[in-house]
C-alpha cells in the first residue's frame, strides 16, 4: 500500500540533485548523511530513502533545525521516501 | 533459629545501611533511593507491622495502628480526609482502581501519558475513550478538552508533570473548564513528594519509589470518597478498595518518607534551570525538547549523536541519565512522547535531576557532556554545523 503525504505543492515535480539510499541505516546514521549531501550541495533537492522509525521524527526535526523544508514524504512498502529542499529557497 | 538471624542492633549486618551515592544520578525521573533514615524506619516496620492489620489480637493492632498513621500522613500531606487514602500493590492496580470509578464516563487521556497507562485505557472494554493531542511543547489543549467533557462526562488521566520532557499541564485552567460530571485522574508520580503538587485534581496517583520510599506499593488518593461510585468488592480490607492484607511495612516507611521529601524540592528545579541554559549554551545543535519550565525533567536531543552510544560514554564517567531514542528502547521505535510532540528522538537525553546536586556536580556534568558529543559527533562523521 502507498501512502502519499504531500507537505507542500511546490517543488515535488522537479528531479533531486542528489538521491541518498539510507536503507539499513539506523538513527543517527540517515540524518548524518543527510547533512553531509546538505553541505556539499549547498542548494537545492536532495531525496532520501530510509527504513529506520526513527527517521520518520528525525528528518522533519533536522529540517527544522537547519531551515530546510522537507516539500514530500512517501510512505513505500518497507520504507519512506523523504524529498528535502535546502539552501536560500527553503527559507520562504 | 541461627545465629546470623538474631543479631543484636551493633552487629554491622543488622546495623548497616546503605548510603546511596547520587553524585552523579541523574535519572530522578526513574526513581529515588531511600534515604539512610527510611531504610532504618522500614527495618524497624518490619518488626512492628508484620501482622495481619485486619486481625484482632495485639500485634495485628500494633500494625493497623502503623497503617492508620500512615493513612493520616499522606491525608495530611495533601490535606484530604484519611478516607480518601487507599495503598494499592502497585501503580498498576491504583491506576485501575482509580477508573473503575469512571466506568459510564468516557476516559480522555493526554497522548503523552505513561505507555503502561494509555494501554490500559486501550484495553478497557466499558467505556469509550479518546487521547487528548498535545502541542509540540506538550501541553494538553484545554479548549479541546473543555470541548469532549462538553460532549460526555469524562474522566481525563493526565500527569501534572510530564515524566519524559518535563512540561506542566495546564491543571488549574483544565479544571476551571469542568462541571461536577467530569473529572480529573492526576498522575502525580513526576511531583509528590519533590514538587509543587497541583490541588485541581479529583483523583491522585503515584508511585512511592518516585520520592525515595521503598518500592512494593503504590497511592490512589480521592478527594472526596463519599462520591467516589467505584464497584465495592466483596473482598479485600479498608471499604473493599485495597488488598486485604496490605505491606504495612513498604506503606509506613513510603510515608515517612513522604513527609521528609518535603523540605528538599525546590533546589532540583534551580539546578535543573541552570542545566538547561549551561548546555544549550555550550553544546551545537542541542534543542530542548517540549517545554520543561520549573520542573527537575529535561530531554535534551543532540543532532549527529546516537543515544546509546551517548549513554554508555555518560555512564563509563559514572553519570547515569535514560533516553527517549528507539536505539535505547526494546521496541527500536522512538518513544511515543517524543513523536507526539514531532521532536527529533536522536541523541535524546533525558536529565531529571535528584534532590541536593549541587551547581558544581552539575557544572561538571555539562563539562563532561560536552567532550562527549564533541568525541561522537566526530567518530560519526557528522559534518560541522
Amino acid at each position: 500500500m502507498t501512502e502519499s503525504h504531500e507537505t507542500s505543492n511546490e517543488s515535488s515535480a522537479e528531479a533531486p540533485a542528489v538521491t541518498i539510499d539510507a536503507r539499513g541505516l539506523l538513527c543517527p546514521a540517515p540524518v548524518i548523511e543527510l547533512a553531509k549531501a546538505a553541505a556539499e550541495l549547498k542548494a537545492g533537492l536532495i531525496e532520501l530513502v530510509a527504513d529506520d522509525p526513527a527517521a520518520e521524527t528525525d528528518i522533519p526535526a533536522w529540517c527544522r533545525m537547519r531551515n530546510a523544508r522537507l516539500v514530500h514524504r512517501e510512505s513505500q512498502s518497507n520504507s519512506t521516501r523523504y524529498t528535502i529542499l535546502i539552501g536560500t529557497q527553503a527559507h520562504g | 533459629m541461627s545465629a546470623s538471624a538474631t543479631g543484636s542492633p551493633t552487629d554491622p549486618a543488622v546495623a548497616a545501611v546503605n548510603s546511596p551515592n547520587l553524585d552523579r544520578y541523574l535519572d530522578a525521573a526513574s526513581g529515588l533511593p531511600m534515604t539512610p533514615a527510611t531504610q532504618q524506619a522500614l527495618n524497624a516496620a518490619w518488626g512492628l507491622g508484620w501482622a495481619d492489620a485486619s486481625r484482632r489480637y495485639p500485634s495485628a493492632r500494633q500494625s493497623r495502628r502503623l497503617l492508620d498513621s500512615a493513612r493520616n500522613s499522606v491525608a495530611e500531606y495533601l490535606g484530604i480526609t484519611s478516607a480518601g487514602i487507599f495503598f494499592l500493590p502497585d501503580f498498576a492496580a491504583a491506576f485501575e482502581l482509580a477508573i473503575s470509578g469512571y466506568s459510564d464516563r468516557h476516559i480522555a487521556v493526554n497522548a503523552v501519558e505513561d505507555a503502561a497507562i494509555l494501554q490500559a485505557i486501550e484495553l478497557r472494554h466499558d467505556s469509550t475513550s479518546s487521547k487528548l493531542s498535545v502541542s509540540g511543547d506538550g501541553h494538553i489543549d484545554v479548549g479541546a478538552a473543555a470541548h469532549v467533557a462538553h460532549r460526555e462526562p469524562t474522566a481525563f488521566v493526565v500527569q501534572d508533570v510530564n515524566l519524559e520532557i518535563g512540561c506542566r499541564q495546564p491543571l488549574k485552567s483544565l479544571a476551571q473548564h469542568l462541571d461536577a460530571e467530569s473529572a480529573v485522574i492526576v498522575d502525580a508520580r513526576a511531583t509528590l513528594g519533590r514538587d509543587r503538587v497541583s490541588d485541581d485534581w479529583d483523583l491522585l496517583i503515584s508511585d512511592p519509589k518516585m520520592w525515595g520510599g521503598p518500592p512494593g506499593s503504590a497511592l490512589l488518593a480521592i478527594r472526596a470518597p463519599e462520591r467516589f461510585p467505584a464497584a465495592r468488592t466483596s473482598v479485600g480490607g479498608f471499604g473493599g478498595l485495597e488488598p486485604a492484607s496490605p505491606p504495612v511495612p513498604l506503606i509506613a516507611a513510603a510515608a515517612l518518607a513522604l513527609e521528609a521529601a518535603t523540605p528538599q524540592a525546590g533546589s532540583a528545579q534551580a539546578i535543573s534551570t541552570f542545566l538547561r541554559s549551561e548546555i544549550i549554551d555550550q553544546i551545537q545543535d542541542c534543542e530542548i525538547v517540549g517545554h520543561p519550565e520549573s520542573s527537575f525533567i529535561t530531554m535534551f536531543s543532540f543532532l549527529y549523536v546516537a543515544a546509546d552510544e551517548l549513554i554508555d560514554e555518560l555512564a563509563q564517567l559514572g553519570w547515569s541519565c535514560a533516553s527517549g531514542a528507539s536505539c535505547t528502547s526494546d521496541t527500536q521505535r522512538p518513544h511515543h512522547v517524543l513523536t507526539e510532540v514531532g521532536a527529533s528522538s536522536h541523541g535524546s537525553l533525558r536529565v531529571s535531576v535528584p534532590p541536593q546536586l549541587t551547581e558544581n556536580q552539575a557544572a561538571h556534568f555539562v563539562s563532561d557532556l560536552t567532550r562527549v558529543v564533541a568525541k561522537l559527533r566526530l567518530e560519526a562523521g557528522a559534518p560541522n554545523p
